[in-house]
């Protein structure tokens, strides 16, 4: 069994429960949990409360040494010199499986850091910089994997995102263009999950749930590069869109047959819409990452990198069909 | 390549009320030729008159001459539809989103499809989604995932040309994909 120290500081009553029911629910899977105060170093991950004086400043050391940290708070946008890769924030009155589940993905985001440095240099970097869950932008990591309904956004403003359909709602067009308005500037939000009760049927906009991250990613202009690996999809995205249909078909049929390297797809095809296709595909459980040792490196087939010579290849019908479409 | 495989053929396929007629008349320039008879039977639920023959036009490409077929619908008109598929670039198949069958339409009509042509390239459009908030994208991957799991899969609007013509350009990546 291994042992994991989880620190906290500041934290009230509430948040140190759910903590313990985490606690118990690491207990299945073969960890052990040893929770304390926050002494200054020997923790896995520090849960602090920066509205509390020594939260805040335990929070502020753990930051500065690279200790993974959930932030509690409703106020994020008042902490951010305190967020970074390996921070979460997170609102106190979430329930404790979403606290689990960010524990989780915290401990691995410790444990990348920890290899990088142990293994430094036996560890292949394009191993080390291979997405995993977590390496979706901090702002939207809640999201990734999980299989129960979950609400996020902002106060006035939210998007449901049903992973067992596919598909995102929201009750009104405005809440989608305002929560992807929040993502693209990097803005709060804040994520709760959707208990059994709620009733969904107020929520009359849906969209595929790739539909509407690749359409808030597409129009970022900071969208961090997908981490370097090998990746495929699992399922043809269903992604509505007049600009970018040519290069999402183009971008999907090889996608759907074949893994490639980012890098290269990145290099051969619009970097803005491959970019925002991956994060989207991995949010929505479409991406398949493999590491790069265990993949078969696959180049883009350069006629379908190649437009203008698949052109040439496919002259007569075909090519009057293509160019009719812009294609 | 056959005599056959001229690629100069379009085929949008499914059930009645899809929306095969109005996809056809969205890309057409002039209006399609649409040979129809009033169904008597109330077989179809409230719709009174649909199309139970082929739709038919074409678009002309600078002189390259694409014919668009809409594949009728019926079972008794099956045999039809190996004629109408034979040499085709690829078929686009709109299933009606709002039909509580949409799951068990998509893996009958792929399934269809693939038995006359098992290399023919297929993109699958889904209609009036916007009028049924509990259909689940995911379930349909599932409905398909026996028979061929990484068909396309796009909602959209038959009423709209731009999305026509994003299936359409689906279906062009995968011919390119394949002929490499
Ligand atoms: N809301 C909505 N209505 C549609 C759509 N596609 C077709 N319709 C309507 O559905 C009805 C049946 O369409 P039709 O093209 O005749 O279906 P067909 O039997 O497959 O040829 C018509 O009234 C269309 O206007 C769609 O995507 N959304
Ligand atoms: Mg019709």
């Amino acid at each position: 069994m291994k042992d994991i120290t989880i620190a906290h500081a500041g934290c009230d009553e509430a948040v140190l429960k759910k903590l313990q029911v985490s606690a118990n629910l690491f207990l299945g899977e073969g960890y052990s949990l040893c929770f304390k105060q926050w002494e200054g170093t020997g923790a896995d991950i520090l849960v602090a409360n920066p509205e509390d004086a020594f939260g805040y400043r335990s929070a502020d050391v753990a930051h500065r040494h690279g200790v993974p940290l959930m932030l509690i708070t409703d106020h994020k946008d008042q902490y951010q010199e305190l967020i970074n890769d390996s921070s979460i924030v997170v609102d106190a009155d979430q329930p404790a499986g979403l606290f689990f589940r960010l524990v989780e993905k915290l401990l691995s985001k410790g444990k990348t850091a920890v290899q990088n440095v142990v293994d430094i240099g036996t560890v292949p970097s394009q191993q080390a910089d291979t997405a995993t869950n977590d390496d979706v932008f901090p702002e939207l990591a809640a999201l990734v994997g999980v299989e129960s309904a979950m609400k996020f956004g902002l106060s006035n403003h939210y998007v449901y995102f049903l992973p067992k359909k596919g598909v995102c709602a929201a009750a009104s067009k405005e809440d989608f263009v305002a929560v992807r308005d929040a993502i693209r500037s990097h803005e709060a939000l804040s994520f709760s999950e959707v208990s059994d009760s709620e009733s969904l049927t107020s929520l009359k906009h849906y969209v595929s749930s790739e539909g509407f991250f690749f359409h808030s990613f597409v129009g970022m202009q900071d969208l961090p590069r997908f981490p370097n690996g090998q990746v495929g999809l699992t399922s043809w995205p269903n992604i509505k869109s007049k600009k970018f249909a040519a290069e999402l078909a183009t971008l999907s049929a090889t996608l759907v047959v074949t893994t490639c390297n980012v890098s290269d797809v990145l290099e051969s095809h619009s970097a803005k819409v491959a970019n925002a296709l991956f994060y989207a595909a991995h949010i929505s459980g479409l991406l398949e990452v493999k590491a790069s040792e265990k993949a078969t490196v696959t180049a883009m087939p350069t006629a379908v990198v190649d437009g203008a010579n698949a052109k040439k290849h496919h002259g007569g019908i075909v090519g009057a069909l293509g160019k009719w479409l812009g294609m | 390549m056959s005599a056959h495989e001229n690629y100069n053929k379009l085929v949008f396929a499914g059930p009645v009320g899809a929306g095969k007629s109005t996809a056809i008349a969205a890309i057409s320039e002039t209006p399609p030729v649409s040979t129809e008879e009033t169904l008597s039977s109330g077989a179809m639920g409230d719709k009174t008159t649909t199309t139970v023959a082929l739709d038919y036009s074409f678009l002309n490409l600078e002189g390259s001459i694409i014919h668009i077929y809409g594949m009728p619908g019926q079972a008794r008109l099956g045999f039809m539809r190996n004629i109408v598929l034979e040499g085709a670039l690829g078929v686009v198949l709109l299933l009606n989103g709002e039909s509580e069958e949409v799951y068990n339409d998509a893996s009958y009509w792929l399934r269809s499809i693939r038995e006359i042509s098992p290399q023919l390239n297929v993109v699958i459009g889904i209609t009036k989604t916007e009028n049924n908030p509990d259909l689940s994208l995911n379930e349909l991957r599932g409905s398909i995932s026996q028979i061929d799991p990484k068909a396309p899969i796009l909602s959209v609007d038959a009423r709209e040309e731009d999305d026509m013509k994003q299936l359409l350009k689906i279906l062009l990546a995968l011919h390119m994909a394949q002929a490499v």
